[in-house]
């Protein structure tokens, strides 16, 4: 229960000042006790999920946002005494004015942390950048610059990690990514459910690296106040394409919804939770989930005969 | 009352709660941290007059 003091709110577990409250818990937590408490849940995370059992290599994949930083940081500190490798992946998208803020903070975060860092391109990958697809994209009613970027993200980061030859692949999807990617799910009508998974992902494979999510179960804000405490930079650097899509109305309908009712988000996710599980249980014991094809424009696995890049590039080229 | 909201300063009179604060500034207090005199505090914390707000918008995308 939080306490207060005057005009000061004071942490449940001592008497300092807090720097959160917690409405799901109805407790508030100071400083130290939030760090404590967001490190403790990764780590119980990591081990109910057995996330880095048998690992050598981590793969983190970082944005230079607060989610990965936060992941990077409390990997590293885990992994170490673990003697797991760790690795960070960074994949610039070309977005000017966003990614360029980034990437220098990416590299001191890494660096300070004697973690290596590799950094992939769109333009690498693909011979274009964000940029320059959304500007083919004008005038047309194309698919959003999320879509482009999830997909192409996923596919750069995929192979970055095998050339590296990665055994995990961790990624900082946080509790509301979670919630959120679930609720578009539903209102999209789409049978991505197992992309989410706390570890896994669409099709097991063994040219997909194993993607773990050890955040997922924090809540953003608390993400967020632990990286400011912890002094990361970036934090309040915003994609300039942040407002396009779904995904904005439904993180504001969803913060609504938690606001009014504590505790939503872990309810939503509980339940996503059962859900994948009972899908994922019929989805591989099927034709269909053993079934994986080979890429017929890449050679990169797919459900399909083409991967979903190469059907996004082979779409952006016709309209060129 | 000095409030700087993501970067912009403004001025007026407000003293009660920060989750009343933000109601009334039509913020909703999961996406932001709120600074009172330099340190992070809570939607549950009061604020009054004298003191220098800042509200910084923290989950973004990307």
């Amino acid at each position: 229960m939080a306490v207060r003091d005057g005009k000061m709110v004071k942490c449940s577990l001592c008497n300092k000042s807090a720097v959160i409250h917690l409405s799901y818990a109805n407790s508030s937590l100071c400083e130290k006790h939030l760090i404590h408490s967001v490190e403790r849940r990764v780590k119980r995370t990591i081990r109910e999920y057995k996330m880095l059992d048998g690992a050598k290599h981590i793969g983190v994949a970082i944005s230079g946002g607060k989610d990965s930083q936060v992941l990077l940081y409390i990997l590293h500190k885990i992994a170490k005494p673990m003697r797991i490798k760790v690795t960070a992946i960074l994949v610039d998208e070309g977005i000017e004015g966003y990614r360029d803020k980034i990437i220098p903070e990416a590299k001191k975060l890494t660096s300070d942390l004697g973690v290596p860092l590799e950094i992939v391109s769109f333009k690498e990958l693909t011979n274009y950048s964000l940029d320059e697809i959304m500007k083919m994209q004008k005038n047309q009613r194309g698919e959003s610059s999320c879509t482009f970027c999830g997909v192409f993200r996923r596919y750069a980061i995929n192979k970055v990690a095998k050339m590296l030859k990665v055994d995990r692949l961790a990624i900082g999807h946080n509790l509301d990514d979670m919630v959120q990617s679930y609720m578009m799910n539903i209102l999209r009508n789409e049978d991505l459910l197992f992309r989410f998974k706390p570890i896994g992902g669409a099709i097991e494979d063994e040219r997909f690296v194993m993607r773990i999510r050890p955040l997922f179960r924090i809540p953003e804000k608390e993400i967020a106040v632990y990286a400011v405490l912890k002094g990361f930079k970036s934090v309040f650097v915003e994609c300039p394409y942040v407002n396009e899509g779904l995904r904005p109305m439904v993180r504001d309908f969803v913060n609504s919804l938690e606001s009014k009712y504590p505790g939503t988000k872990f309810k939503i996710l509980q339940n996503y939770l059962e859900v994948s599980k009972k899908i994922s249980d019929q989805f591989y014991s099927s034709e269909e989930g053993k079934k994986i094809n080979s890429c017929s424009i890449c050679g990169e696995p797919t459900s399909s005969s083409v991967c979903k890049t190469c059907s996004l590039l082979s779409k952006l080229l016709r309209k060129e | 009352m000095q409030c700087t909201i993501n970067g912009k300063k403004d001025y007026f009179t407000f003293s009660g709660q920060v989750k009343e604060l933000l109601q009334k500034l039509g913020i909703n207090e999961q996406i932001v941290i709120v600074k009172v005199n330099g340190k992070i505090v809570t939607e549950l914390d009061k604020v009054n007059d004298s003191d220098i707000v800042e509200i910084q918008k923290v989950i973004l995308g990307g």
